[in-house]
């Protein structure tokens, strides 16, 4: 999977006499790779496979299972007992498994290659994943810190009924979870560095894992908050333990998220990478004081996906310089800088 | 001494220079005054319900003149007072009679906190106030804003009586005009501490002219002092009359001696409080000691108040959110408001003239109007932004109208409604936000400009609708199951209204789309954050629709189950309408080709361009709304002018949509070394592509194919 690269897209070999037939397979093609029209077991075992090749999301998808097992459990044994809290209690974690749901699609998508209509590939899936997952981890923070402080003026009945069982057992799950992304996190981090140039796939899907990370994380904190309160709620009576832990939850939640929701922005608005501002400035100013360049215009550069880093900026050139070999050095110097790919037009001036 | 302003902190700020030896003792004694005038006033309020109004003035005011005559002797030393003098102070006092009146009338209607709330500003602060007002946008125009924000808190967000008022509510007070004053209130339907405001309000107002007017009787009568002490006893005997009459006709329902005791205490409090002040005004500048005087007032009633309502709850007049909000925008409003103007303008140090004085740039800090006037021409310039902010301004001002008229009728339907409207006002809000900000200039860091924002805000609110409808959803479904007995209290009322708004916001939105995009049968507009907007409109109009609909069967046929049926159709409308703005913004965030312009075709067509051999990388994405950005790599013949061909081909390409084009053209002899690895799609295979080593389309293996 990893030999794949960007730099050259789908149209690249394509000779002019054979241009126009190509096309018009590729039309007949339309749509994404994988997208097969076959049976639907070959679907699972296309999906199965792209699942499980790569650590972080068998991992993901490992804790997925643990945790719908759970909910599942939870809900049975919520029936079975005619626990409202229960039930309730596992409606939420069904809800939760959407985001690992997403996450885990959004990380198949984004292994997905490249075609006619997406020639960069589907690998921005992870930044959005990771986008929407902080912006809903963000609005839960809200809407948990509304209801502390609505609370917080008429503390209601909290019914301990199972609270404390159902809490421990999240806590426990969550923190399995959390000990497995950041294990899976590590590992992938060392993979995609391993590979040298070649930006590996799947392994620097950070932008999801951090989502997902932090939605554990939140969950964990929830847990955490329920038992604390509920402990100094039977201990001491101190009903104001519950909303006081949920708004400090809350505010945990919010902080933790925005360095994700404020990163994930950048690249779907094409910021220049922020890891990279200061090397690339100095790259710049290298290539500005190369033999024959006049002037820079236009520098843009901007983030793929996480690890890959495009550029692209027009070069005001002497007229008789060579400008293939000025291009030549001026991509070397990007490419230094950490960039994956970058174009360069020149142009001469007398 | 100017040194000393630029290095003040915060408390010197607001209570003015203070030098501690000299200046503390003064203020330690105004905030006893203070406390002591406030907890007297606490004890009163018993002694005032359990007797009538003119009896308790009467007496208050006896025994305040007793205590002025003997400490300030007004005939005995001094000029002579001659008899229009005496006519003078006579006019002088039947008004400061009757805002004697209105604050005791203020004071049995709604209770010590709020008389004090209200009554305690200094003249300064009200008629700063009112100049604030009438020229809207100066310095003090905030301190005015926190002070009628915090008025309207005290009208509005103070539902203290939970319990509807008894058969008789007027129990405790006795006068025959405080008969007629409940009367009055109950027949206009106003809560009793309302009317109570509205009335201290009115006395407010009767001060600051008793006051101002006084000032030059009181020049004329050798000091303020003296015409107090002589007001205060002509306004003793101007209300004795009417006091033996109440006597004569009403009982009273406390002992003599304790209401005595009370009166005197609360007397004596006014009076030392009044010389306290005054003494403090000569040594100190008036607007500090005013504006500590307010503040220690407001702060002291409220801890008192809170003290007394939590050790009694029974108490009618107890802490509400409303309250607490008043208290504490007063006391922002009174520094603000009671500060000197020159010194509460910001200076700034700019530096020493050369015989080493320090020079200041004295700069008023900008009015409220001063900040948002540059954000409001932007909004104006483009018609997409306009029309937000139109629906905006809308939109709140039926959310405020519905929360005020919510809270009035005490309906709480209306207000959760009117926070619902309020939390949808935050979509438009981020739209406007998003339509003003793709507008920025390209910076050093977002180098291809804003505009990307508009398509994160569209799918923002994309996801937002999701959410909602997904909510929406699940409610529907756990009614379905139970249905439960909706409350249509003034609910046809509303969603009517909200109807007829979202109606005239669907109008103003979908002219812009037809108007812009009514080309080739597809109607949606390209600008993802007009449409999520749109969306988000339509949603609340199918909503309103929805709830018309429901509410209509529920009340004439019974059907409790159109509620959740409605529902349940609403959100998958808003399911199905969203789904195309969801799918096409996450597509341009994804980077892919656009399909609208006819790119494919063209890019087919660039290798017929004069010495243009293949091309690669062909990279296009919409950026924004209306910028195609792209890159690509040409591979030209040796004999090819490179220059003409990346003008060609940026020329061709820009009839072709793209705005922001980067060609990197590449002649043979550097492309060959430069091996690289790409996908070729084999027809008709559906596995992992094989992969294939391309030596670069110009070398001559490949053209041999």
């Amino acid at each position: 999977m990893s030999t794949h690269s960007h730099s050259h897209g789908s149209t690249a070999t394509l000779l002019p006499q054979h241009t126009q037939d190509v096309s018009v397979s590729f039309d007949n093609y339309s749509g994404s790779e994988v997208k097969p029209s076959i049976s639907l077991s070959g679907t699972v075992k296309k999906w199965a496979r792209a699942i499980l090749s790569e650590p972080a999301t068998r991992n993901l998808f490992f804790f997925l299972l643990i945790n719908l097992s759970f909910a599942f459990v939870e809900l049975l044994y919520g029936m079975w007992t005619n626990s409202l809290g229960l039930i309730s209690d596992s409606f939420h974690m069904f809800f939760d498994c959407t985001a690992l749901l997403a996450g885990l699609v959004a990380t198949v998508v984004a292994n997905w290659a490249p075609n006619e209509r997406f020639s960069f590939g589907y690998v921005r899936a992870e930044v959005i994943a990771g986008f929407v997952n902080a912006l809903f981890l963000l609005f839960i923070g809200f809407f948990i810190f509304a209801e502390a402080i609505e609370r917080a003026f008429e503390p209601p009945e909290v019914s301990h009924d199972r609270l404390m069982v159902i809490s421990v057992g999240g806590f426990i799950v969550n923190l399995v979870g959390i000990f497995v992304f950041q294990h899976g996190g590590g590992g992938g981090h060392g993979h995609s560095h391993g590979d040298g140039h070649g930006h590996s796939h799947g392994s620097g899907r950070t932008q999801i894992m951090q989502g997902i990370f932090l939605h554990i994380l939140a969950d964990t904190l929830g847990s955490v908050g329920v038992i604390i309160s509920s402990l100094l709620i039977q201990s001491f009576g101190w009903m104001m333990a519950d909303p006081i832990c949920s708004m400090f939850i809350a505010a945990l939640i919010i902080v933790s998220v925005y360095p994700l929701l404020t990163e994930s922005t950048g690249v779907l608005m094409q910021r220049t990478p922020s890891s990279l501002e200061h090397v690339l400035q100095e790259a710049v100013r290298k290539v500005y004081e190369q033999e024959g360049v006049v002037q820079v215009h236009s520098p843009h550069f901007w983030t793929l996906c996480s690890g890959e880093y495009m550029g692209s900026l027009r070069l005001e050139i002497v007229s008789n310089t060579d400008s293939a070999k000025l291009v030549a050095n001026s991509r070397g110097i990007f490419k230094g800088a950490g960039l994956t790919d970058v174009v360069i037009e020149t142009t001469a001036i007398d | 001494m100017d040194n000393d302003g630029l290095t003040a902190k915060p408390f010197h700020k607001v209570f003015g220079r203070i030098d501690p030896r000299r200046e503390a003792p003064f203020l330690v004694s105004v905030l006893l005054s203070r406390l002591l005038v406030t907890a007297c006033l606490f004890w009163a309020i018993g002694v005032l319900q359990a007797m009538p109004l003119a009896v308790f003035l009467c007496l208050l005011k006896t025994s305040s003149a007793l205590a002025y005559l003997v400490l300030q002797r007004p005939f005995s030393t001094g000029k002579r007072i001659t008899r229009a003098m005496w006519l003078r102070v006579l006019r002088h006092s039947l008004l400061v009679s009757m805002t004697c009146v209105v604050w005791a009338l203020g004071l049995s209607l709604c209770g010590a906190l709020r008389t004090v709330l209200l009554w305690e500003h200094s003249d300064i602060a009200l008629t700063a106030v009112v100049g604030a007002i009438a020229s809207l946008g100066s310095t003090k125009g905030r301190g005015a804003l926190l002070f009628v924000l915090g008025t309207l808190s005290l009208l509005f967000f103070d539902n203290d009586q939970s319990t509807p008022p008894v058969e008789h509510p007027e129990g405790p007070h006795r006068s025959v005009v405080s008969h007629t004053l409940y009367w009055m209130l109950s027949f206009l339907g106003v809560p009793d501490h309302k009317g109570g405001l509205v009335l201290l309000l009115v006395g407010l107002g009767l001060t600051v002219i008793q006051r101002s007017s006084g000032r030059r009787l009181a020049v004329e009568l050798g000091g303020g002092k003296r015409l107090q002490a002589l007001s205060t006893l002509v306004v003793a005997v101007i209300l004795l009359p009417w006091a033996l009459v109440q006597l004569s006709t009403q009982s009273l329902s406390v002992s003599w001696s304790s209401a005595l005791v009370c009166l005197l205490a609360t007397s004596i409090a006014q009076v030392i409080d009044y010389y306290t002040i005054s003494i403090a005004t000569q040594h100190l500048d008036t607007p500090a000691v005013s504006r500590l005087s307010s503040m220690a007032s407001f702060i002291f009633s409220l801890i008192i108040a809170y003290l007394l309502w939590s050790h009694t709850s029974s108490d009618d007049h107890g802490i509400t959110v409303g309250v607490v909000i008043a208290t504490v925008l007063y006391i922002l409003a009174t520094p603000i408001l009671a500060g000197s103007m020159p010194r509460s303008s910001t200076s700034t140090l700019i530096g020493y003239s050369a015989s080493g004085l320090p020079l200041y740039q004295v700069k008023n800090s900008p009015s409220l109007l001063d900040l948002i006037r540059p954000g409001l021409y932007k909004i104006m310039d483009s018609p997409d932004s306009r029309r937000i902010l139109y629906f905006l301004l809308l939109n709140l001002a039926f959310t405020f109208v519905e929360l005020l008229y919510g809270m009035w009728t005490n309906s709480l339907g209306l207000i959760s409604d009117g926070f619902h409207m309020l939390f949808d006002s935050t979509a438009l809000l981020v739209g406007l936000y998003a339509s003003l900000m793709s507008r920025w200039k390209p910076t050093h860091l977002f180098s291809y400009g804003y505009g990307r924002v508009e398509i994160l805000s569209g799918f923002v609110n994309g996801l937002f609708l999701v959410g909602i409808a997904c909510f929406v959803l699940s409610e529907a479904l756990n009614r379905l199951m139970e249905p439960p007995n909706i409350n249509t209290d003034k609910l046809l009322v509303v969603s009517i209204a909200g109807f007829i708004v979202n109606l005239i916001g669907i109008a103003t939105f979908s002219f812009n789309g037809s108007h812009t995009h009514s080309h080739g049968g597809h109607t949606h507009s390209h600008n993802a954050n007009m449409r999520g907007v749109f969306l988000h409109i339509l949603a609340d109009l199918m909503g309103s629709i929805g709830v018309i609909v429901s509410t209509l069967l529920v009340q004439s046929f019974g059907w409790y189950i159109a509620d959740p049926v409605c529902s349940l159709f609403i959100a998958i409308l808003i399911l199905i309408s969203v789904g195309p703005l969801l799918k096409q913004s996450a597509e341009v965030l994804l980077l892919a080709t656009p399909t609208h312009s006819a790119l494919h075709t063209a890019l087919d067509k660039l290798s017929l361009l004069d010495g243009v051999l293949t091309f690669s990388d062909a990279h296009f994405w919409q950026h924004s709304s209306d910028t195609i950005a792209g890159t690509l790599h040409v591979q030209v013949a040796p004999s090819a002018n490179e220059q003409k061909v990346i003008t060609m081909v940026t020329n061709y390409l820009r009839e072709q949509g793209v705005s922001n084009l980067t060609v990197q053209v590449e002649k043979e002899q550097y492309s060959h070394c430069n091996i690289t690895q790409s996908y070729v799609r084999q027809l008709g295979q559906s596995t992992p592509p094989q992969v294939y080593v391309d030596y670069g389309p110009h070398t001559g293996e490949i053209k041999a194919i």
